[in-house]
Order: C-alpha cells, then sequence, then structure tokens
C-alpha cells in the first residue's frame, strides 16, 4: 500500500512513526473506517504477512461511524485516524481491546490535560469534565487472518459552536483543558507513542498492570442506568472484569456482569 | 488411587460420566446441564413431561440435546438413534462470543441474510457487538439459511445458536 495524497508537512513526522508500517493521508473521506473496510475487501488474499499497523488519516470526516446509526461529529481540528490491524480472534476471556486502546488514548492525553483527570467511560469513549473528548469504534470484518480497523476521534482544536445542542453540551475539546496548545498531530504522535509502548506489532499488550483501563474508570462508584438488549439496569458501578465486562450492582444488591450495553446516564457528582 | 481412578477423574466428558449425568438429569428432573472444563464444554438438554414455560422459538428443540462449542455443530448427533428426519441434515451457527447480535449491518439497512437465502463459507450472516467491538460473523460453511433463531439486537451468549443451515442445499 503507497499513499496516495501528498502528505503536508505538520503531519510528516506523526505519519513516518516507527510503530507503523505505513499511513495515508486525505484531507477528507466519508469515514476513517468505511475507508479502511473498503481497504481491506480489496486486498489480495495473497497479501505477504504484517504490513501493519497501517494508518488511515483524514483531517475531515463527512459522516463519522459510532454505535448503531450513531454519528461522529467531526469538524476540521479534530484528529479522525483508523488502523488496520492484524491480531488474534477475538474469544471468550480475551483481553477486551476496545478498553486496551481506550487505556492507550487515556494515557497518550494525560500529560497534554494539564490538572484534568482524563476517564474513560465504559467501555469506548474518553471524559474530561464530565464531557466527551474522544471516541473509539472497533470493527472486526471477519478476516481470517484477524484484522480489525480501529478508528479513534479526538477533539483536539475543533469548535462546536455550530454543533447540534446535544452535541455541544455533552463533548469538549483539548484546547479547552490543554495546558500548551496542539496540533492534531501532536495528539497522533503521542497516541502512537504510547501504542508503541504497549503493544507489539501482534497486538500482545505488555502493560504491568492486568487491567491498565480500570484505573481511568469514569463510572466506579457512580449511579448508572445501562441500557441492554436484555432491558435497563439501573445501579451502582463496580468497575470491571478482567475481561471488560462492566459490573454494576442494583438495588437487590445483584450485580451484573455486562458485555455489551450503552450507558445512557450517570450520575455526574 | 489407582491410575484408572485418576484417569476418570481427570476426563469430565468421558462416556461413563455422560451416563452418570444423564441418570443425575432423570432422577432429579433436571431440564439441562452445561458444563466446562478449560477449552471444553457440553451441554446436555432433554425434554421434561410437562414444560413449566413456554420455549421461546430460538431455543433448539430438546431433540437436538448434546452439543459443543464450535460454531456450525452438527444437529442430532450420532447418539440420536431415532430415525432420521430432515432436521438430522441441518446445522446451527453460533455464537462465538457474549455479545447483542445484529442482523443488520446499520438500523436502516437490510438483513445480511434472510430464511431461504444461499450462503457460503465467507457470507457475513451477522454482526455480534461486544464493547463496542463489531465483529462481522461469517456463515464458515455452505448451505441455505432456513431458520433465524435469534431477533435483532437480542442478547447471545457463547454458544448460543444463531441460524439453522441445511448443508446439503
Amino acid at each position: 500500500m503507497r499513499d496516495t495524497t501528498e502528505i503536508p508537512d505538520v503531519w510528516q513526522r506523526s505519519l513516518a512513526h516507527p510503530w507503523l508500517s505505513g499511513a495515508e493521508y486525505h484531507s477528507s473521506l466519508d469515514s476513517t473506517n468505511a475507508h479502511g473496510l473498503r481497504r481491506l475487501k480489496s486486498l489480495p488474499e495473497s497479501l505477504p504477512a504484517c504490513p501493519w499497523p497501517y494508518l488511515i488519516l483524514a483531517e475531515e470526516q463527512e459522516s463519522g461511524r459510532g454505535r448503531g446509526s450513531h454519528m461522529w461529529y467531526s469538524t476540521q481540528g479534530a484528529l479522525t485516524f483508523s488502523l488496520l490491524w492484524e491480531m488474534p480472534p477475538v474469544r471468550e476471556g480475551s483481553a477486551p481491546l476496545s478498553l486496551l486502546v481506550g487505556a492507550v488514548v487515556c494515557e497518550a492525553l494525560e500529560p497534554l490535560c494539564g490538572c484534568d483527570p482524563v476517564r474513560l467511560k465504559w467501555p469506548n469513549d474518553v471524559y474530561i469534565r464530565q464531557r466527551k473528548i474522544a471516541g473509539i469504534l472497533i470493527e472486526a470484518p471477519g478476516d481470517p487472518k484477524g484484522m480489525h480497523v480501529i478508528g479513534i476521534g479526538v477533539n483536539v482544536n475543533n469548535s462546536f459552536d455550530n454543533a447540534p445542542q446535544e452535541v455541544q453540551s455533552r463533548a469538549i475539546s483539548l484546547q479547552a483543558v490543554a495546558a500548551n496548545a496542539c496540533h492534531p498531530s501532536d495528539v497522533l504522535s503521542a497516541i502512537l507513542d504510547r501504542m508503541n509502548d504497549v503493544f507489539d506489532r501482534q497486538c500482545f499488550p505488555s502493560w504491568s498492570e492486568s487491567m491498565p483501563w480500570e484505573r481511568f474508570c469514569l463510572l466506579r462508584g457512580k449511579s448508572v442506568r445501562l441500557q441492554t438488549a436484555s432491558g435497563d439496569i439501573i445501579g451502582i458501578c463496580r468497575g470491571t472484569q478482567s475481561n471488560g465486562a462492566l459490573l454494576v450492582a442494583d438495588a437487590n444488591q445483584r450485580t451484573h456482569a455486562v458485555h455489551s450495553g450503552e450507558v445512557i446516564a450517570f450520575d455526574c457528582g | 488411587m489407582g491410575a484408572g481412578e485418576t484417569r476418570k477423574s481427570e476426563e469430565v466428558f468421558d462416556i461413563e460420566r455422560l451416563r452418570e449425568l444423564v441418570e443425575l438429569m432423570e432422577e432429579h428432573d433436571l431440564g439441562e446441564i452445561d458444563l466446562r472444563q478449560a477449552s471444553q464444554r457440553i451441554r446436555l438438554r432433554r425434554a421434561v413431561d410437562a414444560p413449566i414455560m413456554a420455549m421461546p422459538p430460538a431455543i433448539l428443540p430438546p431433540e437436538q440435546s448434546i452439543s459443543a462449542a464450535p460454531r456450525g455443530q452438527q444437529l442430532a448427533s450420532e447418539q440420536n438413534t431415532g430415525p432420521a428426519t430432515k432436521s438430522d441434515n441441518l446445522v446451527v451457527i453460533t455464537s462465538p462470543m457474549v455479545g447483542t447480535f445484529y442482523l443488520r449491518p446499520r438500523p436502516d439497512t437490510e438483513s445480511f441474510v434472510k430464511v431461504g437465502d444461499p450462503i457460503g463459507p465467507d457470507t457475513v450472516v451477522c454482526i455480534i457487538e461486544a464493547m463496542k467491538v463489531f465483529n462481522d460473523i461469517k456463515a464458515e460453511m455452505s448451505g441455505k439459511i432456513v431458520a433465524i433463531l435469534v431477533d435483532n439486537e437480542e442478547a447471545v451468549d457463547f454458544g448460543r445458536p444463531l441460524f439453522k443451515v441445511d448443508p446439503s442445499l
């Protein structure tokens, strides 16, 4: 794979990051994840092993994807990229990829955010000051080699002035909290540096902590309302299991281990 | 303890143990036993005289009683000594993980597959989402979809039957 667009100088260093096997730059795309999935479909079966991780960057996304019908609101100044990555198929009990990647993003943002704590809202949103600063969407297209498309969006210098009211009230940009001005390429470099520290190219994490996401858990000890396919669960969050399931103790002191669901409300106090 | 006893205690899923389990199920009127040991898993189900509650259509009928965990599993295996029926040849695609089952890639799009659709090993039949990782599930077999056993956006467990497939078509 080769870059198809000339890369602006400001992105040169981060896109040449040694952890990456390749990268491409787009001034605009529909969605970096959608583009990544198309890329994978067009690859020949005989592709040599391990040209991964491969990065797809777009300065603007026209229809960034989120869970189900959710969209990722993205304007200029945001960092939006996807990593194409081959890794072992997800198995029951394997490390939860979204939480691992979420912890990487938290650790990368931490030194950039001044005194504000960075938190991970289970399972894939990064929060500062109770507002969303980054999101992660991972898609596994069922490739026998175990390809994954890991989409990451970070609000860096983008403004929400023209965003829908719902977005304005829930989102925040790094520029609102950062100690020093950052370009999105600085944030990308920080994330790739941290990726390089904790993952080898086959995606085997090497954290000393067994559950590195746990220290960033936004919801621990908070009242939460969780929407699941089996119905809503209301209770107190007790953190997570090693397999990534969210633990919620309901009013009857029954603890639910939730693998799939949406936290639709939580106590911000 | 003799060597034979040691071997027996290590092999939870040997035929003697299965016989004992079946006897226990009958003695105590149990409808299902689900056992796991390391990577092995076996689930025994049996018909009971009077159902306590209606079985949802997504649950396999009781004659398909012994199942291990692989994705595509033969229904009514050779342990079934009754006459062969059409369903004897059906296989099921099971869930490889805990999560939420999506029959459509997006809410406003068509289903990946419908009853009657031909499928091949690379046909994506559904998505299962767990912790915001959206996993395309491929059929990994050829045949025709004869039943969809789970509703869209329903919660599924590991090994839950998702589709019935007739591999002879």
